[in-house]
């Protein structure tokens, strides 16, 4: 897995490509936590190089909307494959955790 | 054509239409297993969505064993035996651990972020999400089997 870091309109964008599973979520887990916990409450995640996303995860993404509840914050994630955004539809994620189409449309949204 | 590893066989052949391999109990080594059950789905016939499907469940119940069933224990296995029945896939994933008591219900989104419940319980219920068929069972001698089918077309 690999983190790109961009910082669009203000809004901090994390670029994840490969892999989100396991082997990596506690690192991931480290990335996106501390970004929350530095006071950055207005977040996406492009998931446009995103090949594979396990419940480890997806518990991390449940970890930083319970954290940016807190905070009024705002995560979106943008340009999910087809397969992935099947995941996040059949667990329910998609009721919190808003999807969009471009890196554009999650900046107006968060 | 059997694989081999320092454990032994670690891919083998048990009939034409069953496959099995013997993973050790390590983070990662799931990939293992699905890219067997991806590779044997394929040529069976069954189409890329269900492929990727199959992959997910098969890795969750992986991780499963290893950290709830086998509780991370090292020297523990994993073994994923799959068949096709010229109908239906099944896979079935044992582990040599008494961690697991039964299946967990399926967690509540909404009060997981509610902070109401943990963050756990995902693995399983993705599993049930995208099979057609779970189930859970003790082993006679020691360890826990889960059992996943899927046909060729989903049925929810």
């Amino acid at each position: 897995m690999e983190v790109t870091e961009t910082r669009l309109e203000g809004i901090l964008v994390l670029g994840v490509k490969g892999r989100l599973d396991s082997t990596n979520s506690e690192d991931f887990e480290r990335m996106l936590l501390g970004s929350v916990r530095q006071g950055e409450n207005r977040l996406v995640l492009d998931f446009g190089e995103l090949d594979y996303i396990s419940s480890a995860g997806l518990r991390v993404l449940l970890k930083a909307v319970k954290e940016l509840k807190v905070s009024d914050g705002h995560l979106a994630l943008c340009s999910v494959r087809d397969y992935i955004k099947e995941i996040f539809e059949m667990s329910g994620f998609v009721s919190f955790l808003p999807i969009h189409s471009t890196v554009e449309d999650s900046l107006r949204a968060v | 054509m059997n694989v081999t590893s320092d454990q032994g066989e670690m891919i083998r052949f048990l009939d034409e239409q069953t496959l099995e391999v013997n993973l050790p109990n390590k983070l990662g080594y799931e990939r293992i297993a699905m890219d067997c059950t991806a590779s044997f789905a394929r040529i069976v016939g069954f189409v890329p969505e269900r492929i990727s499907d199959l992959k997910t469940a098969v890795a969750e119940a992986c991780l499963n064993a290893m950290e709830h069933g086998n509780r991370g224990r090292s020297d523990a296995r994993v073994i994923v035996s799959m068949n096709f029945d010229g109908q239906t896939f099944s896979v079935s994933v044992m582990d040599e651990g008494e961690g697991i008591v039964e299946l967990p219900e399926d967690p509540d989104i909404e009060k997981k972020i509610e902070r109401l419940e943990p963050p756990r319980g995902l693995g399983i219920f993705l599993i049930r999400r995208l099979m057609d068929h779970v189930e859970f069972n003790k082993l006679s001698d020691q360890g826990n089997m889960l059992r996943m089918v899927l046909k060729m077309s989903r049925s929810h």
